[in-house]
């Protein structure tokens, strides 16, 4: 099997992001999805921009551009959608993430999620 | 403030858009513009998504046109060139300089990183990322091409000689070194940008 591209933890979730938005998200609401998936951090508007275009230039993404909508000025939105690299890549990371997941509640116990999402969300509000 | 578009919803003022219009390189500009146009809430906000907005564009962009390995080694021939022409007219203008010569590759490359984020799309047909890119493929050959640059370089130098004088009269490039490094410096990066298209080919590509 060929080897897949490593993702960083941003474009891991600039793909999700894409994989959530069932291959209609374009820059809004993948920025939108990003910020929910990365909360409490906040991330900028460039950053979705820069990443889409290195995962695009990786072959893991393609993009189209959709007809001018009135909402936006009569301007067309560049939606994009997952690619067969893209999946695999995204399905390796989750994977790994997955194992990691396993290993740390071994040692911190089985509830240890739930208990650090509580008291993170107490915190972040 | 107080504008709207079609479907009464808040609109940014035309003279900001206009301005990130013109901010955005061209391949980019029609999305980017109608993500920050449905995102709008006040000026501010448009320009603080725009500041975030147009400079990675840009970076992106340049990235993509010329990746880093070939930047650098543009930045190394554009150096050599200026040191070789230094070494050619030392009698007419002195020995070569360091610092003259780093302050030529600097301007030099920032005129040409401004081409690359500015050209046309990347998936417009016959796209070349060489300094002087031809306005359709199939009119110049290659050696015109070469030529073109030459010739621009020439005039490209004397131009930023002025724009120089005016602001540091006392640091002035030497005229006869100046021209014949931008000569040089075209003549060796030339040929690596189109060889660069070449390779290009076969990478994935932004969708139409």
């Amino acid at each position: 099997m060929a080897r897949t591209e490593s993702l960083g933890p941003f474009e891991q979730l600039a793909l999700t992001a894409i994989l959530a938005l069932h291959d209609e998200g374009y820059g809004v609401t993948i920025h939108a999805k990003v910020e929910e998936l990365a909360r409490p951090k906040t991330v900028s508007l460039g950053a979705i921009y820069v990443t889409l275009d290195r995962l695009e230039e990786k072959g893991l993404i393609s993009s189209r551009q959709s007809a001018p909508t009135a909402e936006r000025g009569g301007r067309a939105k560049r939606c994009y959608r997952l690619e067969a690299l893209g999946e695999r890549a995204l399905h390796e990371s989750a994977v790994m993430a997955r194992r990691m997941g396993d290993s740390i509640a071994e040692i911190w116990g089985k509830d240890w999620i739930g208990n650090w999402g509580r008291q993170w969300g107490k915190q972040t509000g | 403030m107080g504008q709207t578009d079609g479907l009464n919803n808040p609109a940014p003022p035309k003279f900001i858009e206009r301005l990130v219009a013109r901010a955005l390189p061209r391949d980019c500009r029609e999305h980017v513009l109608g993500d920050l146009h449905e995102r709008y809430t006040s000026p501010i906000g448009y320009l603080a998504d725009a500041a975030s907005a147009v400079p990675a564009t840009i970076l992106s962009r340049v990235r993509r046109a010329t990746p880093l390995p070939f930047l650098l080694l543009e930045t190394l021939l554009v150096y050599a060139g200026f040191l070789a022409a230094a070494y050619w007219s030392r009698k007419a203008d002195g020995p070569p300089n360091a610092w003259e010569a780093a302050s030529f590759t600097a301007i030099v490359m920032a005129g040409l990183l401004w081409k690359d984020a500015y050209s046309g799309p990347l998936t417009e047909p016959g796209f070349r990322p060489t300094p002087y890119s031809p306005p359709h493929p199939d009119w110049p050959p290659f050696w015109l091409r070469v030529m073109a640059g030459v010739y621009l370089t020439v005039y490209f130098s004397c131009g930023l000689r002025t724009f120089w004088w005016l602001a540091w009269p006392h640091q002035l490039h030497p005229m006869v070194t100046t021209m014949r490094a931008g000569c040089i410096a075209s003549i060796l990066i030339s040929p690596l940008r189109i060889w660069l298209d070449a390779i290009r080919e076969d990478r994935p590509r932004r969708a139409r």
